[in-house]
């Protein structure tokens, strides 16, 4: 176990190294550089001015020594700095993430709560109205735009009714439009993979042999499938993750909650680079943690599973 | 060299698509399929408001009248009126296009480009596959959307900014599903075979491998346009699509969301068309992966 532990936490490291070379390859495409931007903001620059500038900053180095700079920087947990304030990345990462972090958990949260109990109805009532009615709603669920759903849940819940506030500010009244509009669509999602994986795991041998002990439905749903089904959807909650994450972004700016999505949606509007950079990449890091504790916990619950075979 | 045509038929392929009477009953059983046949007609229709638009639209998309701004849903204006005055039903019906465009133009581009990449790596493997692998594991080190979101930022924005980012981030999804199938027909008995008898490697590919190959990804196609045409959507909404005043669901739900305590319809109608639609694409793809990769669990592209 211990030694899984290690090889898969060593198998990170050029993930996270390779994300970073990407990110910051992808940004040398973007037309212009951070002496452009700044004029395009409105700053007037003598050809001088440009060059010393481009000088202070690094710019006209070899591609490659500015990249291993940018690496170095990271390892020292330095992101650069915004190229529309003087506060460093790392500072206004920092303090919006938490923010997002906490919507991205209630969305989770959501989605467990909800798609779990669904699909493990659908499953018990299999091929009935019950499964047929919970199974519709499921793909109803994955097709509703998150944005539009939160848009509706504000203009039910806090225009008509007024039991929570439409902009979200801070506190948990403000986090419960957000989490929904952001977890039902994976609640789907989860209910889907549970309900096919529950029916899996009622067809083996070993509930049979539970059944031939003579346990109730009940103990047989809980006890013998539901652990088995659960294990395909700790891997779907690492990726859902991610979903959510992305998706935070949009419901964010919806609910015009402060987090990484003003922090990103703003970057770019105002071609920020190193902030969007440095958003991008600690989002995709956390990603990649999250991912390496499924897997840890997925090796956890089957331990047959090798390194490298996910 | 002459095809061991009944090989196929000998081999535990899921989906033996070679013989012809097989491929009828394909047919057949998707024509039979609830979902298949739901989802299809509600998809025919958006594809058809798309590509008729300007005959079915009782008004232009951009035409303003603002003396009849705001006008709740009624008989002249069955969805009601925007701020400027513009009908919602025209401008919904417009809005199929770029919609449309957003989710097949990714799924054009990640399918052909990582299928190809994924059959390549995984019948030739060696240290192609080795980094290749690593490099799709990087990709997906993304959540999807920032990934598309960055692209965008590096393009600028726009309809195909937005799906040429689509497009780009799904490949990886692609090459790991294809180079997957291939790993393991490879070994399959047929395959086996076809190689001892002396096919070459692009006949072994394209004549035998191919068809363990297709079923699947055709599935996750039509499940990438189901999260393409959101994921654009999403885009849209944030304002990195097509600058106003065209009609695209995304914007118009933006728009929407600044009068929604006023007029609800501006959001609300763009929302339901954008669902159907999605919603028309879920069905087909459910029921395509119950006729043709019935073991597969799927997950959505997004």
């Amino acid at each position: 176990m211990l030694r899984y532990l290690a090889g898969r936490m060593i198998l990170t490291i050029p993930v996270l190294v390779g994300a970073a070379i990407l990110i910051f390859l992808l940004m040398q495409l973007v037309p212009g550089d951070a002496v452009s931007a700044v004029m395009a903001g409105g700053a007037k620059l003598s050809p001088e001015q440009q060059l010393e500038m481009r000088e202070a900053l690094g710019l006209n180095r070899p591609l490659v020594v500015q990249l291993g700079d940018y690496l170095w920087g990271l390892v020292q947990g330095d992101l650069g700095r915004s190229t529309r304030s003087d506060r460093t990345v790392i500072s206004l990462v920092g303090a919006q993430i938490s923010s997002t972090l906490i919507l991205v958990a209630a969305g989770m949260a959501v989605a467990l709560l909800i798609g779990v109990p669904l699909g493990v109805l659908a499953a018990r009532r299999r091929n009935t109205l019950v499964d047929t009615a919970a199974m519709g709603t499921a793909v109803l669920g994955l097709s509703i735009p998150q944005f539009w759903l939160g848009l509706m849940l504000i203009l039910l819940f806090a225009v008509n009714l007024g039991w929570f506030p439409a902009l979200s500010s801070g506190g948990f009244r403000a986090l419960v439009l957000p989490a929904l509009a952001l977890g039902l669509a994976e609640a789907a999602v989860l209910a889907r993979l549970v309900r096919s994986s529950l029916i899996e795991s009622l067809e083996q041998d070993y509930t049979t042999t539970a059944r031939a002990k003579g346990a109730s439905d009940r103990r047989i749903t809980w006890r013998h499938g539901l652990p088995n089904a659960l294990v395909p959807v700790v891997t779907m909650i690492g990726l859902q993750v991610g979903n959510l994450m992305g998706a935070a972004v949009v419901i964010e700016m919806l609910f015009a909650r402060p987090g990484l999505g003003q922090l990103v949606v703003n970057s770019i509007l105002r071609r920020d680079l190193p902030v969007l950079q440095g958003s991008i990449l600690i989002l995709a890091a956390i990603f990649v943690f999250i991912n390496l504790a499924v897997d840890v916990i997925y090796k956890f619950l089957d331990p047959r599973v090798e390194l490298g075979a996910a | 060299m002459t095809a061991p045509a009944p090989v196929s038929a000998t081999a535990s392929a899921p989906v033996p698509v070679r013989a012809d009477d097989t491929r009828i009953s394909i047919w057949r059983r998707l024509a039979g399929h609830r979902s298949v046949v739901v989802g299809g007609a509600l998809f025919l229709l958006v594809l058809t408001a798309a590509l008729f638009a300007g005959w079915i639209a009782p008004y232009g998309p951009v035409a303003t009248d603002t003396s009849r701004a705001l006008q709740p849903p009624g008989w002249t204006h069955w969805m009601g009126t925007d701020q400027f005055g513009r009908d919602v039903l025209s401008r919904v019906i417009y809005g199929a296009r770029p919609s449309l465009v957003m989710g097949m133009a990714p799924m054009l581009i990640s399918s052909v480009i990582g299928t190809a990449l994924g059959m390549v790596i995984g019948y030739y493997g060696r240290w192609t596959d080795l980094l290749m692998t690593r490099l799709v594991d990087i990709a997906l080190a993304f959540p999807p959307i920032l990934l598309a979101l960055t692209v965008v930022a590096v393009l600028g924005p726009g309809l195909w900014s937005i799906a040429l980012a689509l497009g780009l981030s799904g490949i990886p999804f692609y090459i790991r599903m294809a180079r997957g199938q291939v790993i393991q027909a490879k070994e399959a008995p047929f395959v086996l075979t076809a190689v001892a008898v002396g096919a070459s490697d692009m006949r072994v590919m394209f004549r035998h491998i191919i068809y363990r190959v297709i079923p699947p990804i055709l599935v996750m196609m039509t499940i990438h346009v189901a999260g393409a045409i959101l994921a654009g959507a999403a885009l849209s909404f944030l304002g990195l699509g097509i600058p106003p005043p065209s009609p695209e669901w995304g914007t118009m739900i933006q728009d929407g969301r600044k009068f929604i305590a006023l007029s609800w319809w501006m959001a609300f109608f763009p929302g339901v068309a954008l669902a159907v639609t999605v919603f028309a694409t879920n069905l087909l793809g459910d029921g395509l992966r119950d006729v043709l990769d019935p073991r597969s669990k799927g997950e959505p592209i997004r």
